[in-house]
């Protein structure tokens, strides 16, 4: 009777073993298909991001946006000459006369390109 | 007793019967166990581990305000397996009708295993394929190019169908680039298909490596652009720029005409793909001079305010040798001679020198390399004194018998506004500067400079001036030679040059061979450098300006 119950609780034993190793095996193959399924839809939003990023750079092509403002907007290439900026004044005795001198003419402080520093 | 026997006999001849039999399985069972192990476990192990080997993705090129020049984008390409195709006359009327050339291919060789009927698709092709819905016809993912800046084609170059590096920087830096293929070990069994067991990384690759340029893409295409223009503007068959910063030897842009379009490479004229400013050397004229004077200078055998006298001609002889010149100047000082281009000056001047012009043109870089090493970047040449005939030195002393590229002219030139450094050009940027000096004194530097302001201000460049930056530049037109003489109707201009102001120092240089309006550099690129340099201050000033 003890070596029947001493052979039965070995062979319960084995076959508890065996159960946790097979479903170990079966969680590690499940969580591998798992992580495969996520590197392909990783693959394929990569793939997306690919095709988006080349779009995005196909858009900022500037041959086809000075094609674009051209010909749609009219417009056309500054020349230097042409070229003014409106100087941010840095304290604020530049900010009271610029405001006056502004208020007086009507726009900015004008300053001509040519004549900044680099 | 016969029945005992026969009993025997019958026992007996079944033990036999068994014996053998499994005689004959452990004798197979030792053949597949232990004769034939590597054989059997070789052939398990293919079943059972697949090898794969992953590309890692090439990497981008990014301009000096981190733009990417060249990125990746996927192609499709088509393939089919000949040995098991199972639908075969409908493949090869479509193949006959859309993809002729695959479908030769085919009929010329039916037993391979693997055949691309196209690589790199275009839509109209992938939607005959979709359309068609046949089987034996796979397509495959294939990374490969894409230019955003199409007027870079000459500097970045293009990748083959492969995505090896044909030309240009992709040619140049293509290891680094592509990176190394990571090898992996997959355990699967046959009918597992995509899906895998375990994934071992057998051999670790590494990631291509990202370039950055010195170039402005934005101030590359301006450029290009004005190029452009000024080509179809004279008339001209090719013409090239080239802008750089003379303290650091940064190539800010390089551009060429003719040009290609770097994504659309189906016909590709290799004339198109040259980056003429560093791969085509040429015998340059005039500029030259500003070399020869500093030459003179440094050597002492003339100053600013000797006078020579020019014999107020357009033509004379020199020692019996005929020397013609544009425009006839009398007594003139040595600045003028220069600042008027004139080459009866020059040569007297030159003539003093002697076989020292050789030394001092190799010293600032002529017929050497410029230590850029860009695929099919060119030397140039200058003629040896040991092969010097009575006419070498006046011609070398005005820019013959000698070629140079845009690229040597625009780093002999920066030594002029660099202080006397004779840098090292680069395209990439690493934040190092090489270079080599002062190789001449500062105050020939000053009294080269002065030549040059004097050319803008009142010489042969005066269509190169920009009100409130100082311009720095000298003009040259040279005749073109064609087979062995010298073309009088054919001509090649060229001006280099440089802007000032402050701080802000830039070298430009630029040539255009051949034109149908005019017939000097004065008024073809003395005005050209105005309009490279006037699109580059508002690019670059406006950029930096701090509102």
């Amino acid at each position: 009777m003890k070596n029947k119950t001493l052979l039965l609780l070995a062979v319960c034993i084995n076959l508890i073993i065996i159960f946790l190793l097979i479903h170990k095996q079966n969680k590690i193959i499940k969580l591998l298909y798992e992580n495969q399924q996520l590197t392909e839809q990783k693959d394929i939003l990569l793939q997306q991001k690919k095709m988006l990023t080349l779009q995005y750079h196909k858009g900022q092509q500037l041959s086809s946006i000075q094609t674009f403002a051209k010909n749609n907007l009219k417009m056309s290439p500054i020349k230097l000459k042409e070229a003014k900026t409106v100087c941010a004044p840095t304290n604020a005795h530049e900010i009271s006369n610029a405001g006056s001198q502004g208020q007086a003419q009507g726009r900015g402080v004008e300053k001509d390109i040519s004549v900044k520093p680099a | 007793m016969d029945s005992n026997h026969n009993n025997y006999l019958r026992f007996f001849t079944v033990i036999i019967v068994f014996f053998l039999l499994y005689g004959m399985i452990i004798l197979n069972l030792y053949f597949i166990q232990i004769q034939q192990t590597s054989f059997f476990k070789n052939l398990g192990d293919k079943q059972y581990n697949i090898t794969l080997q992953t590309l890692p993705q090439r990497a981008y090129i990014y301009d000096r305000n981190n733009n990417p020049v060249a990125i990746n984008k996927d192609s499709v390409a088509a393939f089919i397996l000949p040995k098991t195709l199972t639908q075969q006359e409908e493949l090869f009327a479509f193949l006959e009708k859309h993809f002729p050339q695959a479908f030769e291919r085919l009929a010329a060789s039916r037993t391979k295993n693997f055949m691309f009927i196209k690589r790199n698709l275009t839509q109209e092709e992938m939607k005959a394929i979709e359309k068609a819905n046949l089987t034996d016809i796979n397509l495959l993912n294939e990374s490969s190019r894409f230019y955003p800046y199409e007027s870079l084609g000459t500097v970045v170059g293009i990748t083959d169908i492969d995505n090896n590096g044909l030309f240009g920087i992709e040619s140049q830096y293509n290891k680094q680039l592509a990176g190394t293929p990571t090898t992996f070990n997959l355990k699967k069994d046959a009918k597992s298909h995509h899906f895998y067991f375990s994934k071992e990384t057998k051999e670790q690759g590494t990631d291509g490596e990202a370039i950055t340029l010195t170039i402005d893409a934005d101030i590359q295409f301006k450029m290009q652009t004005i190029l452009n223009e000024a080509v179809e503007r004279y008339g001209s068959q090719e013409a090239g720029a080239l802008a750089m910063d003379p303290q650091t030897g940064e190539i800010l842009a390089v551009v060429s005409y003719p040009h290609f379009d770097p994504n659309n490479t189906k016909v590709l004229d290799m004339e198109t793909t040259k980056n003429r400013p560093i791969t085509n050397c040429f015998e340059s004229g005039s500029v030259l001079k500003i070399f020869m004077a500093l030459a003179a200078i440094q050597e002492g055998v003339t100053a600013l305010d000797e006078i020579i006298d020019c014999e107020n001609t357009k033509e004379t002889r020199l020692d019996h040798l005929r020397i013609r010149t544009i425009q006839p100047h009398g007594k003139i000082s040595f600045l003028e001679v220069i600042q008027y281009s004139n080459n009866i000056g020059t040569v007297k001047v030159a003539k003093r020198l002697g076989a020292d012009l050789y030394d001092y043109y190799k010293l600032l870089g002529f017929g050497e390399s410029t230590g850029l090493n860009f695929p099919g970047e060119q030397k140039g040449f200058v003629n040896h004194p040991s092969n010097w005939s009575a006419y070498s030195i006046q011609s070398l002393s005005y820019g013959y018998e000698m070629t140079t590229s845009l690229l040597q002219l625009a780093r002999a030139f920066s030594l002029l506004i660099n202080g006397g450094y004779l840098v090292t050009p680069k395209l990439i940027q690493d934040h190092s500067i090489e270079k080599i000096g002062p190789l001449v004194s500062q105050k020939t530097l000053d009294d080269v400079l002065t030549i040059l302001e004097a050319t803008v201000q009142a010489g042969s460049g005066t269509r190169a001036q920009i009100a409130g930056y100082k311009i720095l530049g000298k003009t040259g037109t040279a005749n073109i030679l064609v087979n062995g003489k010298y073309d009088e109707d054919r001509h090649l201009y060229t001006f280099i040059g440089a802007v000032q102001k402050d701080k802000y120092q830039r070298v430009i240089v630029c040539y255009v061979k051949d034109s149908k309006r005019a017939t000097y550099a004065s008024m073809i690129t003395a005005p050209l450098f105005k309009e490279l340099a006037e699109c580059m201050i508002l690019h670059e000033q406006t950029k930096n300006m701090s509102l």
